[in-house]
């Protein structure tokens, strides 16, 4: 319940922040919300020596586009997501995502950085930017470098970010108008992390599937997408047997562990469900 | 709140006699947020207590080091069972008539049973000082299926019961058994299954659950030397019951032992039994003469204190064809962990159990209960006022949907 | 480590305190300040006990360090009854509505439900109960919750109509 003692940083620019990733390297951790370090730390898993708050970075808190481009703060909290009437417009799977992630007191907190940058399988926003094709912006010491999504989860906690380099901002191609979406959730209760997830994005064309993206939560090591289901419903009409081949597609890549929230056949089995429900969901949605 | 004096008639007008809705007088304060539990007590001079606890649920304590506890600024005593051993106080009755470890003596027994109490200025430098206690275990197979206890070649758990083939409840037939308790008849029971045209059995395990209540369980305790006096505030739902066990592990007379039960976040029979928190708290006041507050934190609430349930119950139903019950059975295995700190406070060590023959008429019934120690936390307690009384009820009810889809319902033959 | 200064204002009082960056603001409100309303009901937070009204947020503030407050404005379950000692009307409709039992989950609880009516005026049920759903009680079941929820939201909104 109580953590280790550390020394505590306040960055009042990037480049400070950075400075100080660079000058303490594995001693040190930034804190974006806080909401998924700070219970670590609380239970001594965690015990940083120097702590970085991001707080202050006001630059990494945005919300804006640019052409063809959503561009998003790491900084920007879940509360601020739901809130955005440029994201409900152009990008509305993120706001189903949002509620769909702890509780009210959490999303005030949590931010976007910090769901998508420490590799936790749990996390529902990794996905999602997998089906999006998001890019990950992160500047380092000496250079600004983009990690697409699709590059950047390695293993558990294991990401493409280096020590000394902060996650700024998450750019998104701005989906197409009248694009179908959905991201399903199977949880124990509300707040909880996912049993199993999916998340799709389609078009449609004339009563046929022009694309279709589909990625998954929570049943492996990373977030994964499943390129070969997305493909089962290109080309059709998204009809009841495109759903179930695309579901099983999805289930093969699985590998989730056997845990509280089920044993593997059960979560694999709750994986099916939930793409089929999201496709059928996202093709409602689509104009 | 108002300070006028009303009149008689005003008075009774107002109170309206029966059914007059009334708002709890308790609720002024918890809505403003100014409730005194037992965390919210300040003292002056309290320290705060914080324990070291088993990360085996079944080993040896080969060895405790407290050098780098006690060095650690802010650090007023550690203390373990070599320290409460020339006080007797080790160990300490529990209400079911069992004794339990208050800490780890030579053995541990459960995964996170206390072993050492830090005393410290306050719950931060407690809480590395805990971090600083080295514990060398040596780790043991542990026993946890309690359908295993009772095996021949079951691993003994209970290193100080050695050789007592007695305990509060009757006689033990086994170094794991505690108590054996029989209800109604066994013979006229056995022949009217035997001679049944129908009988039903069904084997339900309710599991362990947990109370849980949202506030944890904690206690202050403040000796003053001088007078001879002791006062201990504390989440208690049975404050009479801790007075007598106080008095009787400190040798303070009760007359001159306080306990004081504030504002309660709720207890659901977790609060009742006494536990090694307190008496900790009680004797390093005792020993450092200025108050000690413990308060657990919630893992350490699930993890060590009493939990609820954990009854394994075989039954047989057996019926006329046209489903009439002719009798019952039930023979349960009850799950005390490693001390049966039961909190049922009746004199039957598996509390009302017996009225599993529910409100049907049932002509001879027999029960059996069984209880047995395993590697698991020590309890069990009245969830919600039990005493019991759940697990019965859940069990006859299962039984006669059990027997209803054989095909025999009571009053018809056909399920509904 | 050393203690870093914090300054910070509770319930409309400014503080100035010393204290390590470890010390989680729980803490500093129930230890330093001798705030006692919002308690401690676990270590995951999930419960929510804890909850308090920071920068216009629901924040859990056993997941904040005190020093990351530091310039911030909180609010406590104390911080809302009236300079007069008057009650607010959540914590009225809480005592009206039977919306609490061991009073635990209370502070939390309704400093949760102050902000969800700031974010929203008239929630129907559902958005009562999604709105608390990082507070957990163990003795109510909710259903008493929500009506007293409810029924602050229909008496603050007759006292916004009146005043109009």
């Amino acid at each position: 319940m109580i953590p280790a003692p550390f020394a505590y940083h306040r960055p009042q620019s990037l480049q400070e922040a950075i400075g100080l990733l660079t000058q303490h390297g594995q001693d040190a951790r930034v804190v974006a919300g806080g909401h998924s370090l700070i219970p670590m730390m609380k239970l001594r898993l965690a015990k940083p020596e120097h702590l970085v708050d991001l707080q202050d970075l006001g630059e990494l808190r945005v919300i804006r586009s640019e052409p063809g481009t959503l561009v998003i703060g790491a900084m920007t909290t879940q509360h601020e997501l739901i809130g955005s009437d440029l994201l409900a417009a152009s990008c509305p799977i993120i706001r189903e995502t949002s509620l769909l992630i702890a509780d009210p007191q959490v999303r005030y907190c949590g931010t976007l950085g910090g769901n998508l940058a420490n590799g936790d399988p749990g996390n529902d926003m990794p996905a999602v930017m997998l089906a999006l094709g998001a890019i990950y912006r992160a500047q380092g010491p000496d250079d600004e470098r983009d990690i697409p999504a699709s590059e950047y989860y390695r293993g558990i906690y294991s990401t493409a970010l280096l020590d000394e380099e902060i996650l700024t901002s998450i750019r998104i191609p701005i989906p197409a108008d009248g694009h179908g979406w959905a991201y399903e959730k199977q949880k124990r209760k509300v707040g909880d992390y996912a049993t199993a997830a999916a998340a799709v994005v389609l078009t449609m064309a004339d009563g046929v599937c022009t694309s279709a993206a589909i990625a998954l939560t929570n049943l492996a090591d990373t977030p994964l997408f499943a390129q070969h289901a997305g493909e089962a419903l290109v080309g059709t009409g998204v009809d009841e047997a495109a759903i179930a081949e695309a579901a099983r597609r999805a289930q093969r890549i699985t590998s989730p562990a056997a845990d509280v929230r089920g044993p593997v056949d059960f979560r694999v089995h709750v994986a099916g469900v939930m793409v089929q429900r999201a496709i059928v969901r996202a093709r409602a949605r689509a104009g | 709140m108002t300070t006028e004096t009303q009149s008689t008639e005003e008075r009774t007008q107002k109170l309206e006699g029966l059914g007059t809705r009334r708002k709890r007088v308790e609720d002024v304060r918890f809505t403003q947020g100014k409730g005194n539990y037992i965390d919210d007590f300040k003292l002056s001079g309290m320290l705060f207590g914080a324990f070291v606890r088993s990360p085996y649920g079944h080993a040896r304590v080969k060895s405790i080091n407290k050098e780098g506890a006690l060095a650690l600024p802010g650090v007023r005593a550690v203390l373990t069972a070599e320290d409460l051993k020339p006080l007797k106080l080790h160990w300490m009755p529990t209400l079911a008539g069992d004794v339990q470890a208050v800490l780890a003596d030579e053995k541990v027994l459960f995964q996170g049973q206390e072993v050492a109490f830090v005393v410290a200025e306050d719950r931060y430098v407690a809480a590395d000082a805990v971090d600083l206690v080295e514990v060398e275990y040596e780790d043991l197979p542990a026993l946890v299926d309690p359908n295993q206890s009772m095996a021949a070649a079951a691993l003994v758990l209970r290193d100080d019961l050695q050789g007592k083939t007695s305990g509060a409840h009757g006689p033990r037939k086994h170094h794991n058994h505690i108590f054996t308790w029989e209800v109604g008849d066994a013979e006229g029971t056995a022949r009217a299954i035997s001679d049944a045209q129908v009988v039903a059995t069904e084997r339900i395990v309710y599991q362990r659950v947990h109370p849980c209540p949202l506030e944890t369980c904690g206690c202050v305790a403040s000796m003053d030397k001088v007078n001879g006096h002791l006062t201990v505030w504390g989440t208690f739902q049975a404050p009479h019951a801790v007075r007598t066990v106080a008095s009787l592990i400190s040798g303070i007379p009760e007359h001159k032992i306080r306990i004081v039960s504030p504002d309660i976040g709720g207890g659901f029979g977790n609060k009742v039994g006494v536990y090694p928190g307190y008496i900790c708290s009680i004797v390093g006041s005792i020993v450092l003469g200025v108050p000690v507050k413990w308060v657990e934190d919630r893992m350490e609430n699930l993890q060590a204190t009493a939990f609820a349930r954990d009854y394994h119950m075989s039954g047989e139903i057996a019926a006329t064809q046209d489903g009439r019950v002719t009798a019952l059975r039930v023979h349960v295995l009850a799950d005390h962990g490693a001390f049966d700190a039961c909190a049922d406070p009746t004199k039957y060590p598996a509390g009302f159990f017996s009225i599993c023959t529910g409100s049907y008429d049932i002509p001879v019934a027999h029960v059996t209960v069984e209880g047995v120690y395993t590697n698991k936390a020590p309890g069990g307690v009245a969830y919600r006022c039990s005493f019991r009384v759940t697990e019965a009820s859940y069990f006859i009810e299962r039984m006669i949907d059990v027997l209803a889809q054989a095909g025999h319902g009571p009053g018809g033959s056909t399920a509904p | 480590m050393a203690e870093t200064h914090i300054k910070l204002t509770v319930n409309h009082r400014d503080v100035e305190i010393l204290a390590e960056p470890r010390l989680l603001l729980i803490h500093l409100l129930r230890e330093k300040l001798g705030i006692t309303g919002p308690h401690i009901g676990c270590d995951t937070s999930h419960c929510g006990a804890c909850t308090v009204d920071m920068n216009g947020k629901s924040v859990k503030s056993c997941t904040v360090f005190a020093v990351q407050a530091s310039g911030a404005q909180i609010t406590t379950i104390e911080g809302l009854v009236g300079a007069d000692g008057s009650l607010h009307p959540l914590q009225e409709a809480f005592r009206e509505h039977h919306g609490l039992q061991c009073g635990f989950c209370t502070p939390g609880m309704i400093t949760r439900a102050y902000r969800l009516l700031q974010e929203n005026p008239n929630p129907s049920e559902g958005e009562i109960r999604q709105g608390i759903s990082g507070n957990l009680c163990r003795c109510t079941g909710y259903l008493t919750i929500v009506r007293a929820i409810r029924a602050a939201a229909e008496q603050l909104s007759n006292a916004r109509e009146a005043a109009e």
